[in-house]
């Protein structure tokens, strides 16, 4: 079986790879091989039995005609054992394809490890030919960008830090409109709420900022956003497994927390920055857990609903779904809250099959879609077989409490016609809670 | 210090129920450092202004941001008035005003004020009413010198195409000091810090990928790490930094390895006696300070915050976390007692004595030694210790009411 | 080994002082190559830290019993094939009568045997299941894909002890002593390559999972299965 693709061209890799010479692949090699990857790389290279049980669990595979070149451990055997046959001594067209293949057609899921008999970590695997990629510069252009602002800036847009707060003192105003004395608090010492977002709802997508403001004004939390950079939760060089500006940006994430005497950080519905927030980033600081509670908006709405704090004025009649984003529930278990969360807000669920912690990526997570549109394809039709999962449930709205599943859908919607909205948590509980009659203005 | 009231044991200072009254909306709170005044921004009719006291400014503005009391009592603050910002100091306004203003620091004795500020679409620092001569595409944070003198920002000095991303990764960033850039740019510049005559600047640099170094006044060091965190100056020539090599997180002065390894190592600290102190893991998980290289024996499972040390230097003092309960840890012995938040301790002038306001189930109260004051508060600033040692005064809130307090030692527990 | 002194012949030595190294080889492999990886597993930091007995034995469970874990529902036929495979071999290696003897003669212990006609139906099963195994590799395309010579080797090395022990028994093809050398020397061929090839997946087995088993179930509260 051969490795048949259409060419794409990604200056981030193609462009990076002419300005090296093979040397520089051989050491990046040696470095991650010998001194980073450790057991784990070895013990999982050596027991995988190939025996193709985890084939038919990747939704690449399934979506692309059950081609061995898609399936987790064709994945692994073309780029990681790869390596390991050829002792290091790999050519620039070696790297482009395992870029290529680690990059674009791997989300880093961790469905296929479920389905190993020897829970070999695949997507471990594949992120340590990311780590390889990282270290000579062969990044897909669009990740490496964001990765290059979140660097200095800590944020993933290039946002200057008065764009931050300018944004977040206008929505107030807008607010306002809604909620009487409606406040976004700014670098409070001592709240209990340190509140971050996604760097995209501080400029494309600040209706989603609004309502989350909206919630914590109508549950009266007593919150805050930072005044200063760490305010961006998102963490792209994660993508990249660029680990040192990862680690840099989790660190200022707790540092502004401890700065503002906070006792916990909230975040909105986002999987990766969850995942780095408590896991990859935390660990690679030293931390096991993170140091003071790392709330995902799905656990924070579950809270909210539980305690009473806010309460649903009326419920969603036509049919959804939901979409389970990995990093929160493959990797933390949130199933449960998801679904209690969306029955208090909906009457008519049809869960999609498989669910939960088996439930298939978007095909948009893993920095799938941070690679830019170069690589929209790619996942697009990767997505194929989420795309019939969606469609056979027959809902009307999707709900994707993650902001990668959230756009990976709508693009699948758009593409294979599936005639669904995709909706936030946020904004359904904004649109759907009861405002009580003093807070109106 | 010294010439504040210690005697007064209970002064009503204010009551705020009453401005919650009179105005539409009373935020952020402030209390001065001899705990005097209770400042807060309120509503009026006119809009924002400041409430002293119960006194007003007369002054009215659209917004105030970022509000501070001065080390001397000033009340100063970011203000936003027909459009533009500026600065506005005890009820007067600045007049130079500006697109934006933000990161409002003050200097040791607080008699130099300094912001970053945005002019068009430049960027760059207001210090005392004087704006750089030069400004940037970008400028992120501000330094200000002890001394109140010198000011220093990370800016950006190369502005190529978005997605450029072979330009961006030469470096587009450096350290401007009073608007003078360094020559060299790096892709990541930070952990900028004055040393202690205020002449020299530190800063952690980022060169490649995996090549960290630092940066004294845009000289860099010779020696290149995996990583590296924040510098600090020893004195006015040697800089500490925490750096990561093969073997782990160490201590580098001047470039030179010169602690043990760990797994991870920050927040450096020194002592009055010369000595060095940092955040240290010892192990994956497990957290301490350790003290010119020795961790302490004792670990914590969450984390410890930056170490401060007494007078003498002889007592260092740590928050740490561990499970879900913070408390503090002295040289090495923490209080037996948890608490869902404590703010950082203050100890007295002798190191016996060490107090903390402390948090658990929405009520504030004082920690003495680890023992729990007897009063609980509706909130609480953080106390501190007289001259000489025996009293503490602090601010409170009960009932609605801000009280500055003076109580003995022993009454705090009583 | 007495009777390799007395008597040196091929048959002697495979019978003795060979079965001895390969069996030191078993075990010291296996003992060298877990020591190794435990001590190699302290350098990742994350491993040890979140290691939980529980969902290791939570983990372990639903992997050694057929059809615990959806993965094995998913393949009914090659998971009926693997467990009859895995168990007809480790139960004919254990309790043939035979190999019990050879146990007695040595070191006088014994246990208990399987029956004579039931071990001959269960080395024709792993006999038959190597078979499916290698059809397998040759025409289901995913696996042909991930296949190298050394799985078939491998598969070899399991086999040819089972073939030669039924022809042995059976005095099929060659005379039965020459069977029963070779039978043996296959056998301990096997053994020695354990440690060291694919087939150390019989005890690498339990330390993966332990990993991802309290990785998936104590860290991150899903399922590993
Ligand atoms: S299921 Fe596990 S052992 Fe089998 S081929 Fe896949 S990774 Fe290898
Ligand atoms: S996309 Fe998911 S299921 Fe597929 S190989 Fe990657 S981690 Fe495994």
């Amino acid at each position: 079986m051969e490795f048949k693709r259409k060419p794409v061209t990604d200056i981030g890799i193609d462009e990076t790879l002419k300005r090296f010479d093979e040397d520089k692949i051989k050491r990046a090699i040696d470095w991650v091989l010998n001194r980073e990857a450790s057991a784990r790389l070895k013990v999982f290279v050596e027991t995988c039995m190939r025996c193709g049980m985890c084939t038919t669990s990747c939704h690449h595979y399934l979506s692309h005609d059950q081609d061995p070149t898609y399936a987790p451990a064709g994945k692994v055997k073309q780029t990681i054992w790869d390596i390991l046959n050829k002792k290091g001594n790999v050519t620039k067209e070696d790297i482009k394809k395992y870029a290529r293949i680690v990059f674009s057609e791997c989300n880093l899921c961790r469905r296929c490890v479920q389905f190993c008999p020897f829970g070999i970590d695949i997507a471990y695997l594949l992120s340590v030919v990311r780590r390889i990629c990282c270290l000579i510069g062969a990044v897909p252009q669009y990740i490496q960008d964001q990765a290059l602002s979140h660097m200095q800036t800590t944020n993933m847009l290039w946002f200057r830090q008065d764009e931050w707060l300018d944004t977040v003192q206008w929505l107030e105003d807008e607010l306002k409109a809604e909620i009487k004395d409606a406040k976004i608090p700014v670098g409070k010492k001592n709240a209990e709420v340190l509140y971050l977002a996604h760097g995209l709802e501080a400029k494309y997508m600040t209706g989603l900022l609004t309502n989350m403001a909206k919630i914590m004004n109508v549950a009266k939390i007593d919150w805050t956003v930072p005044d200063t950079d760490g305010w961006d939760y998102t963490n792209k060089a994660f993508y990249a497994c660029d680990f040192e500006t990862m680690g840099k940006i989790v660190k200022t994430h707790y540092e502004v927390a401890f700065r503002l005497n906070v006792k916990k950080i909230v975040m909105g519905e986002c999987g990766h920055a969850f995942r780095t927030g408590i896991y990859e980033g935390v660990r690679y600081l030293g931390w096991k857990e993170s140091p003071i509670p790392y709330i995902h908006g799905v656990h924070f709405f579950y809270e909210l609903l539980k305690e009473g704090r806010i309460k649903i004025a009326k419920k969603i009649e036509e049919p959804v779904t939901i979409q389970d984003p990995c990093n929160i529930v493959r990797y933390r278990g949130m199933g449960k809250m998801l679904r209690y969360i969306v029955s208090q807000l909906c009457e008519n669920i049809i869960e999609m099959t498989p669910k939960d912690d088996h439930n298939y990526c978007c095909s948009a997570g893993g920095g799938m879609i941070d690679a830019g549109p170069a690589w929209k394809s790619a996942r697009i039709e990767g997505g194929k077989i989420k795309a019939e999962q969606i469609k056979d449930t027959g809902a009307k709205i999707v709900i994707a409490p993650c902001h990668t599943c959230h756009k990976g859908i709508e693009d699948l919607n758009e593409y294979y016609k599936m005639g669904v909205h995709v909706k936030f948590l946020t904004d359904i509980i904004a649109d759907l809670m009861e405002i009580p009659e003093e807070m109106k203005p | 210090m010294s010439n504040w009231d210690w005697d007064t044991r209970e002064k009503v200072i204010s009551n705020l129920n009453e401005w919650k009254e009179k105005f539409n909306s009373v935020d952020e709170i402030l209390v001065s450092p001899d705990f005097e005044k209770i400042v807060a921004i309120v509503t009026t009719q006119e809009g924002k202004t400041f409430c002293i006291n119960g006194e007003t400014w007369k002054n009215t503005f659209e917004r105030l941001c970022f509000p501070q009391i001065t080390s001397v009592g000033s009340v100063i603050c970011l203000a936003l008035r027909n459009y533009e910002w500026t600065l506005a100091k005890d009820d007067t306004v600045m007049e130079e005003t500006f697109d934006y203003a933000w990161n409002l620091k003050t200097n040791k004795d607080s008699k130099s004020i300094a912001f970053n500020i945005k002019k068009g679409d430049s960027y760059g620092v207001c210090l005392d009413g004087k704006t750089w001569d030069t400004l940037f595409f970008d400028a992120r944070d501000l330094i200000l010198s002890d001394d109140g003198k010198h000011t220093a920002s990370y800016v950006r000095v190369e502005n190529p195409p978005l997605l450029d991303i072979f330009s961006f990764k030469k470096g587009v960033w450096t350290v401007a000091v009073d608007g003078n850039r360094w020559d060299k740019s790096f892709i990541s510049i930070y952990g900028a810090c004055f040393s202690p005559d205020s002449k020299k600047i530190a800063a952690s640099a980022r060169l490649s990928q995996q090549e960290f170094t630092v940066t004294i006044d845009g000289k860099t060091w010779d020696e290149i790490f995996l990583n590296v965190w924040e510098p600090i100056f020893l004195d006015n020539d040697n800089v500490a930094v925490p750096v990561k090599t093969e073997k782990g997180w160490t201590l580098a002065i001047n470039g030179k390895v010169s602690w043990p390894y760990f797994t991870q190592l920050w927040h450096q600290r020194l002592s009055p006696d010369g000595r060095i102190a940092a955040v240290v893991a010892t192990e994956f998980g497990k957290w301490t300070v350790a003290l010119d290289g020795n961790p302490w024996k004792k670990t914590f499972s969450h984390c410890v915050l930056p170490p401060f040390f007494s007078v003498d230097g002889k007592k260092i003092c740590a928050v740490i976390k561990e499970g879900n309960t913070w408390s503090v840890a002295i040289n090495g012995k923490p209080w037996e007692r948890g608490f869902d938040r404590i703010w950082s301790p203050q100890l007295s002038p002798d190191g016996n004595y060490c107090i903390a306001k402390a948090e658990k189930e929405g009520t504030y109260f004082l920690v003495l030694n680890g023992q729990i004051g007897k009063e609980t508060f509706d909130m609480l600033w953080e106390p501190k210790f007289s001259p000489e040692g025996d009293k503490i005064l602090f601010g409170c809130i009960k009932n609605g009411k801000y009280i500055r307090k003076v109580l003995s030692l022993s009454e705090v527990l009583k | 080994m007495e009777q390799f002194f007395k008597d040196p012949s091929i048959y002697t030595f495979v019978r003795g002082p060979l079965l001895w190294l390969a069996f030191l080889v078993f075990f010291l492999g296996i003992f060298y190559r877990i020591a190794t990886t435990l001590r190699e597993a302290k350098k990742e930091k994350i491993v040890y830290p979140y290691l939980s007995l529980r969902y290791t034995l939570r983990s372990l469970f639903r992997w050694l019993i057929p059809y615990g874990s959806i993965s094995m529902r998913r393949h009914p036929w090659f998971t009926a094939i693997t467990f009859l495979f895995h168990i007809c071999l480790i139960a004919v290696s254990l309790f043939l009568v035979a190999h019990v003897e050879l146990w007695y003669e040595s070191w006088e212990i014994r246990w208990w045997t399987l029956p004579v006609s039931l071990a001959d139906g269960m080395t024709l099963i792993v006999i038959f299941c190597i078979i499916l195994l290698i059809l397998r590799r040759l025409f289901q395309s995913d696996i042909r894909f991930l296949t190298s010579s050394s799985d078939y080797l491998v598969l070899t090395l399991v086999a040819l002890p089972f073939i030669t022990g039924f022809f042995a028994h059976h005095e099929l093809v060659l005379e039965y002593k020459t069977m029963l050398t070779i039978h043996m020397l296959s056998g301990e061929i096997m053994l020695m390559a354990i440690p060291f090839t694919k087939l150390s997946h019989m005890f690498m087995f339990f330390l993966t999972r332990a990993h991802t088993g309290s990785e998936f179930g104590a860290v991150r509260h899903s399922r590993d299965f």
